[in-house]
């Protein structure tokens, strides 16, 4: 039972770990594309 | 419910503007002396009286608004755009007493764009040390503004800028200077194709290279009524209406501003002489630079001794204490040896950035600008590319943001390029580790063998920029025209809160921003170090057991070959072995191989690697030291990390482009996958060239 409990931990560290460089250096998030400019010219007329 | 208004802290830079934004916000911000180091937006809250709420921006150093880089670019293009939704409800224009009437150009500049402004002059402690008196009133009335006069560093005037910019509607938004009086014909012909728009801010758009989304210079040039003149006409239009401001500024100086001579006493001059001088200046540089490395190694190794054997305990009390399984393997093995490799550094870490931080606090940081400025030119870059290069002693990423401030695109896109030869904080853990393994601990005049090696790869890494930017400057060809200004501040004693300040966020963004990674890769590691495929790892023991049936091994000996045995068969030594073919002739054996490859997402994980690697399996308390000098190599037997092999990685890390997220950055500020590519190829085929060269000659 000890044994069970032991690698349920220890795998879960492990998919948590993957998840978490996969996010960092294989996923990036889609560059934000800069919208400060509406559709009224910015606001500069 | 209380009331939230914008209010956007403009100025030259060194005005102290980010003082100004600590003082009135409580945020830990970095406050540096060199010009340039603000080169992205930031943002607080303060709370003013009677219950409004200030959200803050503090905005990148800017002399004017006719925009040279890509930073005073965000100034504009914040005060321009009304539905912004940082668009200031009032600016506050922060100025330095020493320099007002270059600081009040950009004053009368923002006033024009009928914002109501508040003119902050900042370092009154210093009026009368400079012998400078000023009539408050007077100027008041002519800026029509209304003036706070503060000294972030006595901390005082700050409750009376709360209460300014609470009542900033009582501000008066006349303009300083005639939009008309620049040149009367044309700016008649705008305002009558542009009836309804605010002359000052229509001649912004025509003379300034920055976004403006719709509202470009197309858009006016394509309304018939009205034609833009030629480049030329306009820069001296530009001329015109930046000697007027001058004219109005010196007029209201003139009554409003005293400056005794006499009662000025001055130490600057006499220090800027020696410490810029062409001979003295860079002697004086490199001893501080010697002093600097020979504390880092004599102050640290205390705590760093005290730190290595605590995580040595740490896991060896965690494997006896917690129940016999997978996870308590893990933790011991895994975790806390991973962890254990990055901790160890924060002592010397933290006393570079210390240094770095006195440097910059003091003013000395931007002599050094100058002063390289004459070295740097002869390379192709200019002295504002040493901001990034010294800058990236912490770390390339920001960096490389920081050469947004280089308006020549050509240097920028050389500093940006040559930036991660730097030794990095990255570097450092690699560095420190290896050195203290393969150089002995003699001294010569006083300075250890081990701190002059640090220096010397120091030295190194900013050779190998400055070289590289010689090539590139010839290679590329890119036109692009070049000046240089640097301001040169005050000579001042270090603020004790913001040199802590510094040291603290530089550490901690070292220790979290690489221990989550570190971590994560360590957890990886020490799975693929514990399992293998096949027969050779499931059945160790007994293969073990039988090869050494005839030779007389203890039962702890039996134990090492085994750990061994399964080590060299795990998944990680199945993927080393594969790659030892490549790294064998710089000297290293496949453990080593799976350390570089995994410090590929970032440097310092090199460490962290082999903590891991060599901890699994093993019972004993040992440190990380420890282990690794007792590596032997299997094939040419010896101490593994020798002096050969050792010097071999040591340019190996000096030059390699061992770093993802620095590729992401160069890729977002060049906007193209061709320069980090060259980087990362050119950058790691030269290094494994120079360590194969290295070993070869060494071993």
């Amino acid at each position: 039972m000890n044994a069970i409990i032991q690698y349920i931990l220890a795998f879960s560290a492990l998919t948590i770990a993957l998840v978490y460089l996969f996010k960092t250096f294989v996923w990036w998030p889609k560059k934000r594309t800069n919208k400060s400019c509406g559709n009224d010219d910015c606001g500069c007329h | 419910m209380s009331k939230q208004i914008n209010v956007a802290l403009i100025g030259n830079p060194n005005t102290g503007k980010t003082s100004v934004f600590n003082a009135l916000t409580g945020l830990n911000q970095k406050v540096g002396n060199y010009p340039g180091i603000t080169v992205e937006k930031k943002e607080g809250i303060c709370k003013l009286p009677r219950g409004v709420k200030a959200h803050i921006i503090d905005l990148p150093g800017t002399y004017s608004l006719n925009a040279s880089s890509l930073d005073e670019n965000v100034v504009i293009e914040l005060l321009l755009n009304k539905n912004d939704k940082d668009f200031p409800d009032v600016a506050v224009v922060i100025s330095d007493v020493e320099n007002l009437k270059r600081n009040l150009l950009l004053f009368t500049q923002i006033k024009d764009l009928e914002i109501p402004t508040i003119l902050v002059i900042n370092m009154s402690d210093r009026m009368a040390y400079k012998g400078i008196s000023l009539d408050i009133e007077y100027l008041e009335r002519k800026l029509q503004t209304k003036i706070a006069l503060i000294s972030t560093r006595k901390n005082k005037g700050i409750d009376d800028l709360k209460e300014l910019i609470t009542n900033y509607k009582d501000l008066s938004t006349t303009p300083c200077l005639n939009a008309s009086s620049i040149d009367k014909n044309y700016f008649d012909n705008l305002r009558k194709a542009f009836p309804n728009q605010l002359l000052y801010k229509l001649w912004l758009v025509i003379t300034q290279d920055v976004n403006f989304g719709k509202t470009n210079r197309k858009t006016i040039d394509d309304v018939s009524s009205f034609k833009t003149k030629s480049k030329t006409d306009l820069k001296r239009l530009q001329q015109k209406e930046t000697i007027k401001r001058y004219q109005f500024i010196n007029d209201t100086l003139k009554k409003g501003q005293t400056i005794d001579l006499a009662s000025a006493k001055d130490l600057r001059i006499k220090l800027d002489r020696i410490l810029t001088h062409k001979v003295w200046g860079y002697l004086i540089f490199g001893v501080i630079l010697l002093t600097i490395f020979q504390a880092i190694y004599d102050w640290s190794s205390v705590p760093m001794d005290f730190i290595d054997s605590a995580f040595a305990s740490l896991s060896e009390w965690t494997k006896s204490t917690l129940p016999d399984g997978a996870f308590t393997d893990l933790l011991a093995e895994g975790i806390i040896a991973g962890l254990g490799g990055i901790v160890i550094f924060i002592p010397q870490i933290a006393f570079l950035f210390l240094f770095i931080a006195i440097l910059e606090e003091s003013g000395y940081m931007s002599r050094v600008v100058f002063l390289m400025d004459r070295i740097m030119r002869r390379f192709g870059l200019s002295g504002k590319s040493v901001v990034p290069l010294i800058s990236g002693t912490a770390c390339a990423i920001p960096a490389i943001m920081a050469t947004r401030n280089i308006e020549s695109w050509k240097e920028r896109l050389i500093t940006i390029l040559v930036t991660p030869f730097t030794t990095c904080s990255a570097r450092l853990p690699v560095y420190l580790i290896i050195i203290s393994l393969v150089i002995p601990e003699g001294r010569f005049l006083g300075l250890s063998y081990q701190a002059l090696t640090l220096m010397l790869l120091y030295l190194i890494g900013f050779g190998a920029a400055v070289g590289s930017a010689y090539i590139l400057n010839k290679v590329l060809k890119i036109r692009s025209k070049t000046f240089f200004v640097v301001e040169m501040p005050n000579y001042k004693l270090p603020l004790f809160k913001n040199v802590a300040l510094t040291v603290i966020e530089k550490t901690k963004a070292f220790v979290f921003g690489a221990g989550k990674i570190i971590l994560a890769i360590s957890i990886v590691l020490w799975f693929l170090a514990s399992y293998g495929p096949g027969e050779q790892f499931n059945n160790a023991e007994r293969i073990v057991t039988e090869q050494y049936a005839n030779v007389n091994l203890n039962e702890e000996e039996l134990s090492q070959k085994i750990a061994s045995h399964k080590l060299e068969h795990s998944f990680i030594g199945v993927t080393g072995r594969a790659i030892e073919p490549v790294i064998r002739p710089l000297g290293y054996d496949w453990k080593i191989g799976i350390a570089i490859v995994s410090s590929f997402a970032a440097r310092e994980v090199f460490v962290g690697t082999l903590a891991t690697i060599y901890s699994v399996g093993s019972d004993e308390e040992e440190t990380i030291k420890n282990r690794m000098a007792g590596e032997v190599n299997p094939i040419l037997g010896g101490p593994l990390f020798n002096f050969a092999s050792g010097i071999s990685l040591l340019l190996f890390y000096a030059f390699a482009m061992q770093c993802m997220s620095t590729l992401a950055i160069v890729k977002k500020e060049t906007n193209s996958w061709k320069w980090p590519m060259y980087q990362l190829v050119i950058m790691s085929g030269f290094a494994y060239l120079v360590a194969l060269i290295a070993f070869q000659i060494l071993k």
